[in-house]
């Protein structure tokens, strides 16, 4: 577009996938360091930004809010497992729960007891990293969908990628059928309440669906599924040996890292060059599949630009916590507010500013259909359980529920 | 373009061939019509062609199949790819991708086409289906007809040499149906491309045919030639065939056309038998109490209304027929018919019985609804157990609906698993697991899709059976045949309202899209059915 | 019934990747039992960021390996069906009682179709229901890599009679949930009783530095406390559901093996000898 780079590259286009996910993986990486609420706070706030300006039209958005609940599910239970298993740290006391006896092998061990708020603050700042962190990766999800993640997956996956896209786009299908094998179930007299009523779906849900794979194989096979590209057998043996290579590597590297005594080049470096080798030997792989990408997503300077900014928050938190990690860690003993240290501010605002000044995605033309049979799907993507039934539910099926509601009034 | 050469066909759990000493071959730039029962082998000898028998399917292949010099023996599906498209029966089972783009480009990534060509290619496929404006809809939210020309669509972007289709109207409309139908003439017509196409409602598609296959069944020789010869004695015909046949005519004719131009005498002699029809009609079994009755209803998903206030009544001894296009909202109506569906507003009413309020037990009783999979309402794990069942569910004497079964459908092997059973035998099943609980009214959706002609027929006595015994029928279909040979009323529905209702005779005739090939041939007379064309000859003076 | 097809044969090579990666993955389930005091990286917050990070690599590799001779359409579109059918029914599995029916279909899907698939369809049917009901997190690679030993494990098991069959699953089950549970509390045990560099936060904590025989009895309480519940419970709805849906399922599988007819021959010969009349022309 213009000479100054992809930041001036404003035309609304689609991301590739991956940039997205390197930079949601790069604040993950930043919060995974970091136990003090404010710098996660900061982080679960780029995250929200990021997603409100950049997220599009697609269902995948619902990703972001189901990782919210997660998030809040993991932080409740953690902070409940500080407060029935958590050590004792004196303090100003809370609560007193009752003290459960255990066995004299687990001796040492207190459950229960006396619970002090610096017990709590604990349990919650270590269970607020794993929830921002969750947080993150549902915002990668919701601004890249994994759909188009699997389009870029490398060669030698290709057949699982597809079998992966293929459960992605069944999965609500199969719902429907449900609902519509149930609905058939009371045409036959029988009832659909129950335990019966849901074990009698299984056999025809699942023999259609297994049908239909068996369309879906023929329809693959018709277009040219499977071609293989002829390999020279130098290339194989290359690729054969990266693998090869590969794992030794990341075994001798898992190895030096659990025997401490060993020398530390045989830990962290060989476990890094192992991965190295280990991911060339699979894209490599993939020169066996003769297939062409349509309309591939292209990798210019804004996708560079979003992921460097990822891995910016990442290193300003990595810096600090190697030169002073008092600012990092939440203080417990005693516990004070925290304070927020500024590298991380300034790195975690161009985390922020790089998704800012990416390219808006086009609006999604995924218009409603205008058909009445229920057994079409009207989503395309699903991301909660919730999210499900209700989709079933604005189909129009009829849940027990309603019948009996209206049944009253007839 | 394509040879077979002495083939023959045995699949891997079975004895008998299927196909035995076919012999055929195919030039370049022909549509030919693969015809023939259900189970005849008619899909085992369009999928020889693209290589997925035996490759796909397993079994053995004796003989030899070439398809532009290539052999099916040396190369498996995926190298014919280049050559052959094939569209099979359902084409949302055959969807690999999401959107429209991806699914027509699939093809061409499978064989690692340029990114530049690829582009190059959608676009002139869209362009050429008239897919333009839906290139980047989910392809779970088209209606059938947008599917089915996306599913040929995507078999056409490899640029092959030859198109196989497996039944592609099956689940259309008639316009809908029409519009595939006359794109598959253009290609072959502009483009040269041979197309392979099996069909079971002849009407719509034996005027385009160069070549006519006729598939018997059982291992029996195939029968090819020029259509007109072929169906003149073939036991599966269109409606105009059979005219010829009672008429006595010397020229076939495929198309209304042509029947049109054949009838001039015919019509002058039956003009006087109109009055007959009439008196048919007058001498009709007096309408009875009524059944089932709607009042002012609407039915909505969501927050979208779908049936806009309907109003209805069904008595003993009627058969109704619903029509409407696809997305009027038939199936919905059925639904809540039978309490599937609850209305937001109206009410709703089966033999002073609310549906949706009845116990299971109680409904099918009172009302039963053969759905349009009927697979839905099978799942026992063979024939006699789903007879079984439905005697000890509804409160039967065993072997009630084995016997119904017999009937029906003589020829389905209690042993066999629903699930194999071809379409027409799996519909007599449900319409035994419906029926034999004998409910005074009884709803079938879409019974018609992918029947063929002699277990329509079937289909038609069972009905005819039915409201001879008193049971009030209602069928949502848009097989006009169908209507024209069982329905005594025919409604017509449309964007959820009704639009007309009255007898079939006159409510077919009134609409040139829904009148039935023999209205069309005879008009302005009102015959509907061959039947009534044959009644009216025997009542003439000069009777012979 | 026939034999029990293999969906996706496990040639030497595969089997060799197989056993190594399942070693290396064993190792980074296991790794505060099996780390050893004065390892550079105990004492540190990284190990169970690293191994959630080695994990999909290795997982990436093993099916890499098992698709080098090409997956069957058939085969990827039945392990898509089924991943589906799992995918569909995670949501239905509450997650405060542990119950999960998924599991039925990854364990009698590897049961009908052999090893090689039931690792591969544990894996994916994992991934896609992680992404499906937005449960994307840390963990993911580990339930990925338990989710497809258990369908190996499943695709191991001898093949029965009828009736033995389902007890013979049903047992299978119940001890597969037990050590599942097991193994992603084990991995998830430093992420939820702290991983703080000041110390234990908590008596039933991962302590680096300690003795081995200290953190198992630590664990051990600690799994006893927390999940064992829920296994129990994960393991009681699966021999539930192995009993009563289990003949459904697997002969629906069967028939759907027969149909698709993966081992199936497929013969090319001359053609029949001609019986009395010839074909048309």
């Amino acid at each position: 577009m213009n000479g100054r780079g992809g930041l001036r590259c404003r035309a609304s286009r689609l991301l590739h996938a991956g940039a997205w996910w390197l930079w949601a993986l790069g604040l993950a990486a930043a919060a995974s360091r970091s136990t003090n609420p404010l710098i996660l706070g900061l982080i679960v706030a780029v995250t929200a930004v990021a997603v409100t300006l950049r997220a599009g039209d697609t269902p995948w958005v619902a990703a972001y809010g189901a990782a919210f609940r997660l998030a809040a599910f993991v932080l409740l239970i953690r902070v409940a497992f500080g407060i029935l298993f958590g050590f004792p740290i004196p303090g100003t006391g809370v609560l007193t729960l009752p003290e459960i006896p255990v066995p004299e092998w687990a001796a040492g061990v207190r459950i229960g007891g006396e619970v002090t708020i610096e017990q709590i603050a604990l349990a919650f700042y270590d269970g607020l990293r794993l929830a921002t962190i969750i947080i993150c990766l549902g915002a990668a999800n919701a601004l890249s969908s994994p759909t188009r993640l699997l389009k870029s997956v490398p060669g030698a996956l290709y057949e699982l990628g597809v079998a992966v896209v293929v459960a992605m786009s069944l999965a609500p299908q199969l719902i429907l059928d449900a609902a519509r094998v149930r609905d058939a179930r009371r045409l036959r007299g029988r009832s659909t309440r129950g335990a019966t009523g849901v074990v009698g779906l299984v056999g025809p849900v699942l023999d259609g669906s297994l049908r239909r794979s068996l369309d879906l194989a023929a329809a693959m096979d018709t277009r040219g599924y499977g071609r293989t590209a002829h390999v020279p057998a130098a290339v194989r043996r290359l690729t054969s040996g990266l693998v090869l290579a590969g794992v030794v590597g990341i075994t001798i590297g898992i190895y030096g890292l659990f025997d401490g005594s060993s020398s530390p080049w045989i830990g962290l470096p060989m476990l890094g060059a192992g991965m190295l080798l280990g991911g060339g030997g699979l894209l490599l792989g993939g020169r066996r599949t003769a297939r062409s990408r349509y309309r591939p997503d292209a990798w210019r300077a804004a996708e560079s630009w979003v992921a460097l900014g990822g891995w910016a928050a990442a290193a300003s938190v990595w810096f600090v916590t190697t030169s002073d990690p008092a600012q990092v860690e939440a203080s417990v003993t005693p516990l004070t507010w925290p304070a927020l240290p500024w590298l991380p501010v300034i790195g975690l605002a161009v985390a922020a500013l790089a998704a800012v000044v990416a390219p808006a995605p086009p609006p999604t033309m995924d218009i409603a259909p205008d058909d009445d049979e229920p057994t079409r799907s009207h989503r395309t993507g699903i991301n909660s359980s919730a999210t499900i039934t209700k989709s079933v539910k604005d189909n129009g099926q009829v849940t027990e529920a309603d019948r009996r509601t209206a049944g009253v009034g007839a | 373009m394509i040879v077979f050469d002495d083939v023959s066909v045995v699949y891997a759990d079975a004895s008998e061939p299927v196909l035995n000493h076919v012999s055929l071959a195919i030039p370049e730039g022909e549509l030919c019509l693969v015809v023939g029962p259900s189970g005849s082998g008619k899909t085992t000898l369009l999928r020889l062609v693209n290589g997925l028998v035996p490759h796909f399917s397993g079994g053995t292949l004796h003989g030899r199949v070439t398809v532009d010099g290539r052999d099916t023996r040396t190369h498996p599906p995926r190298e014919l790819a280049d050559i052959v498209g094939f569209v099979g029966q359902d084409p949302s089972a055959g969807f690999v991708t999401d959107t429209v783009e991806d699914e027509l480009a699939y093809a061409m990534e499978s064989m690692g086409i340029a990114p530049d060509v690829m582009r190059r290619r959608v676009e002139e496929t869209l362009d050429l289906l008239a897919l333009a404006p839906l290139r980047r809809r989910a392809l779970r939210t088209l209606s059938g007809g947008e599917q089915q020309r996306v599913a040929i669509g995507s078999a056409m972007t490899t640029h092959p040499r030859v198109l196989v289709l497996d039944e592609p109207t099956s689940a259309l409309d008639p316009s809908a149906a029409d519009e595939v139908l006359s794109g598959l003439q253009r290609l072959v017509h502009d483009l040269g491309m041979t197309v392979l196409l099996a069909e079971h409602r002849l009407e719509r598609v034996v005027q385009y045919a160069d070549r006519v296959v006729l598939v018997p069944g059982d291992g029996a020789p195939l029968i090819v030639g020029e259509p007109a010869t072929v169906m003149r004695n073939a036991p599966v015909a269109p409606p105009v065939v059979e005219l010829a046949r009672v008429a006595g005519w010397s020229h076939t004719p495929l198309s209304i056309r042509d029947a049109r131009r054949a009838a001039v005498d015919l019509r002058t002699a039956l003009a006087s038998s109109v009055p007959l029809l009439d008196a048919d009609q007058d001498s009709a079994p007096p309408i009875g109490d009524s059944l089932l009755t709607l009042r002012d209803v609407r039915v909505g998903y969501g927050r979208r209304e779908v049936l806009h206030g309907i109003d209805l009544s069904i008595s003993t001894g009627e058969v109704v027929a619903v029509m409407g296009r696809n997305g009027a909202g038939k199936s919905t109506l059925l639904s809540t018919m039978v309490g599937l569906r609850v209305p937001f507003a109206g009410e709703v009413c089966v033999l002073d019985a609310d549906p949706a309020s009845l116990k299971p037990k109680d409904l099918v009783a009172r009302i039963g609804l053969v759905p349009q999979q009927a697979a839905d309402l099978l799942y026992a794990e063979s024939v006699g157990e789903e007879c079984r069942q439905t005697d000890e569910d509804s409160g039967l004497e065993s072997g009630t609906t084995a016997a119904m079964l017999r009937s029906i459908a003589p020829w389905v092997v209690d042993s066999t698993h629903p699930g194999d059973l071809s379409e027409g035998s799996r519909l007599a099943l449900a319409l035994a697991v419906v029926l034999a609980p004998d409910p005074p009214v009884l709803l079938l959706d879409e019974p018609t899709r992918g029947l063929d002609y002699t277990a329509k027929r079937h289909l038609v006595d069972v009905i005819a059976a039915a409201s001879a015994r008193g049971r009030a029928v209602v069928i949502a279909t848009h097989d006009v045949e169908l209507a024209a040979e069982v329905a005594t009323r025919t409604l017509v529905l449309a964007d959820g309202e009704i639009v007309s209702d009255g007898p079939t005779r006159r409510i077919v005739t009134s609409s040139p899209m829904f009148a039935p090939q023999i209205a069309k041939t005879l008009a302005p007379l009102p015959f509907l059915t061959v039947g009534d064309v044959r009644r009216a000859l025997a009542s003439l003076p000069d009777a012979g | 019934m026939s034999a029990r097809s293999t969906a996706i044969p496990v040639g030497r090579r595969s089997l060799v990747a197989l056993v190594v990666v399942s070693l290396v993955g064993m190792a980074a389930f296991s790794w505060p039992l099996v780390m050893t005091p004065s390892a550079g990286i105990a004492h540190g917050a990284d190990a169970p960021w690293i191994f959630a990070a080695v994990l999909p690599l290795l997982i990436a590799v093993i099916a890499a390996e098992l698709a080098d001779g090409g997956i069957d359409a058939k085969s990827v579109a039945m392990l898509g069906v089924l991943a589906a059918v799992g995918a569909a029914l995670r949501p239905l599995g509450g997650g405060a009682t542990g119950f999960q029916p998924m599991f039925v279909v990854i364990i009698l899907g590897g049961y009908a179709f052999g090893a090689g698939f039931g690792f591969v369809l544990g894996a994916v049917t994992m991934l896609a229901s992680a992404l499906l009901t937005g449960g994307v997190g840390p963990w993911l690679p580990f339930q990925m890599f338990a989710g497809a030993w258990v369908g190996m494990a499943a695709g191991l098991l001898p093949h029965l009679v009828v009736r033995g069959r389902l007890w013979l699953l049903a047992a299978y089950g119940f001890v597969s949930s037990l050590a599942f549970g097991l193994l992603m509390n084990l991995s998830f045990w430093p992420w939820a009783l702290g991983l703080s560099s000041e110390g234990a936060s908590s008596p039933l904590a991962y302590v680096a530095g300690a003795p081995w025989q200290e953190n198992l009895r630590t664990f051990a309480t600690f799994h006893l406390a927390t999940s064992m519940g829920w296994d129990v419970t994960r393991g009681i709805g699966t021999v539930v559901l192995v009993l009563v849906a289990g003949r459904a399922v697997l002969g629906a599988l069967h028939r759907a093996g027969r149909r698709a007819a993966f081992d199936a021959p497929r013969e090319f010969v001359p053609p029949l000898p001609r019986i009395g009349a010839g074909s048309a022309p």
